[in-house]
């Protein structure tokens, strides 16, 4: 059995103490319920659920999972059972896991953000992901993720109707400075960078691409230099600013680099589907480079901005 | 996930028959608990692409042996791996084909190109609930690798699955009506759906789709059944061939 030294892992975060930094991502691990059953959750740091969408979403039709070099195309599109059902037969299970739990939630509306918002704060989960970057779906309007004055409504609007920490999720942009300072204006509590970039594959025997919407997520170990940096920029214009760095993430040493470049918390998303024990492999990992190198959280988190 | 070796390997064109051992002593070592239709979980030491499903051939007091379709990266991969090189599985998962199947009663099963192998192994757990078994290849390839009695071969006798099926249908005396259990390609599935409307007999097909976790977590693996969107990796491999929207 391995022991975690948890003291050298210990994160305080708007005021609330969390076991390690490692989060478990939306998407790959659902709702939880199976992966509590392979591993214990209570030795993670915080659990995102998959994301809700207002109404029933059925996803899209297969395949939605394609290997490609670095990692895989994904086209799920937030296949879930809508917030209805999601609040009835989905959150008590999440209330009762032994970790805090971050609610991820999607829309191109504002409106329909506010309901399920406003339906949360009598449920005893702790953090809301508003994700307006999933890569998946294309119903209605403009997505709101990719305009910041869009984002600075949404955000500054549902910060009125909830106490809890508000998270905002971004995919890779160019612009990203400007979307995080939407958010961050708006008074969100914190970003999380990066959702999967898009991507595709074509089959070269049928000369068509493999996906049926062409595109999918790119997700896996390859998208983690691009999701550093976004992380490591973002820090570096916003020193106050909670991140929670995630893309790539296979191993402990993944998770430093990320502690590294300025995130506070570091997701797990495609690991989990590469082996679902992998964050509790990482959580050990993060312990022995502490303890071996005589360090905690605090002497590598932003340690590679100060690098000159 | 847990250490397991390639013990031994067999090619023939484009399949490829796999034995693996745990490293641990056989005397210290409890078998699989896995039953027909469900699958395993296996990956390759160093590359970080997803653990891939597959149906067990068979099992034994130390391993596990699988029959596998050379088609991409990792199937490519074994194919050139030396006894000894270390892989890794987790499962078993998926739903065994004796919770969705009325054991009651007989079967006749059919198999398609790798979709042999949860047939295979479902014939010999099962062996008073099989009526007939009919496992197709394209080429008689397969010949080198395992022996399988119940086997045809498309290029020899120009018959598929379906064809055999058919004549066998037509010379049947059985007071039960026909069910049939099938494990194939979608396309194999799909045509013997239309010949199951056909001939009028009911239809259990155990799906094959690229998967993500293997667990039900990720929503990689849907088929679309007239109760909403399933996973075929947790709520199959196996469905009653009525219940699939085949349209999606």
């Amino acid at each position: 059995m391995i022991k975690v030294d948890n003291d050298r892992l210990n994160v305080e975060i708007l005021g609330i103490k969390i076991k390690n930094p490692v989060v478990i991502a939306s998407g790959p691990a659902g709702n939880g319920e199976e992966l509590s059953s392979a591993i214990d959750l209570s030795k993670i740091g915080l659990f995102t659920s998959k994301t809700v969408t207002l109404e029933k979403t059925d996803g899209n039709p297969p395949p939605r999972i394609v290997d490609v070099y670095g990692g895989i195309i994904n086209s799920i599109g937030l296949q879930n059972p809508g917030f209805k059902d999601f609040m009835k037969n989905q959150i008590p299970f999440l209330e009762q896991l032994p970790l805090q739990t971050i609610i991820s939630l999607a829309s191109n509306y504002l409106e329909e953000f506010e309901v399920m918002v406003k339906a949360l704060n009598d449920r005893s989960i702790e953090w809301i992901e508003l994700n307006f970057s999933c890569p998946n779906v294309d119903k209605g309007k403009e997505p709101i993720g990719t305009n910041p004055d869009k984002i600075y409504e949404t955000v500054k609007c549902l910060k009125t109707l909830t106490k809890k920490p508000l998270l905002v999720k971004f995919a890779p942009s160019e612009t990203i400075l400007e979307l995080v300072d939407a958010s961050i204006s708006a008074r969100a509590d914190g970003v999380v960078l990066s959702n999967c970039p898009k991507g595709m594959k074509i089959d070269i025997h049928t000369m068509k691409p493999i996906l049926k919407r062409e595109y999918g997520g790119f997700a896996g170990p390859a998208i983690k230099p691009i999701a550093l940096h976004q992380v490591f920029q973002v820090r570096k214009a916003f020193k106050n600013a909670l991140i929670i760095g995630t893309g790539g993430v296979i191993n402990h040493e993944d998770v430093l680099e990320y502690l590294m470049a300025g995130a506070n918390l570091v997701g797990i998303g495609f690991g989990v589907m590469l082996d679902p024990f992998l964050p509790i492999h990482i959580v050990h990992g993060l312990s022995g480079y502490m303890s071996a190198n005589d360090l905690n959280y605090s002497s590598v988190f932003c340690k590679a901005q100060s690098h000159r | 996930m847990i250490k397991i070796f390639l013990k031994a390997k067999k090619v023939s064109e484009d399949f490829l028959v796999a034995e693996f051992e745990h490293e641990i002593p056989p005397a210290e070592s409890k078998p699989i608990f896995i039953k027909a239709g469900q699958f395993l979980m296996l990956k390759n030491r160093t590359e970080p692409i997803l653990a891939k499903p597959f149906s067990v051939l068979s099992t034994n007091e130390n391993g596990f042996s699988v029959l596998i379709k050379i088609i991409g990266r990792f199937t490519g991969y074994l194919s050139q791996s030396k006894p000894g090189e270390l892989f890794f599985y987790r499962g078993p998962y998926g739903t065994p084909f004796e919770q969705k199947l009325d054991l009651s009663k007989k079967f006749i099963t059919i198999g398609g190109g790798c979709g042999a192998a949860p047939i295979l192994f479902f014939n010999k757990q099962y062996p008073n609930q099989i009526e007939k078994s009919i496992i197709g290849f394209k080429t008689d390839a397969i010949q080198q690798l395992i022996p399988i009695k119940e086997a045809v071969y498309e290029s020899l006798t120009g018959q598929t699955v379906i064809d055999v099926l058919n004549d066998y249908l037509s010379t049947r005396y059985n007071e039960q009506p026909p069910i049939v259990l099938a494990c194939g390609s979608l396309g194999m599935c799909q045509a013997l759906y239309s010949h199951s409307k056909e001939k009028n007999y009911r239809l259990f097909v155990s799906l094959d789709e690229r998967m993500g976790c293997g667990m039900g977590m990720c929503k990689g693996c849907p088929v679309k059944t007239k109760s909403g969107i399933k996973m075929v990796c947790k709520d199959g491999p196996i469905f009653d061939s009525d219940e699939i929207v085949w349209e999606w």
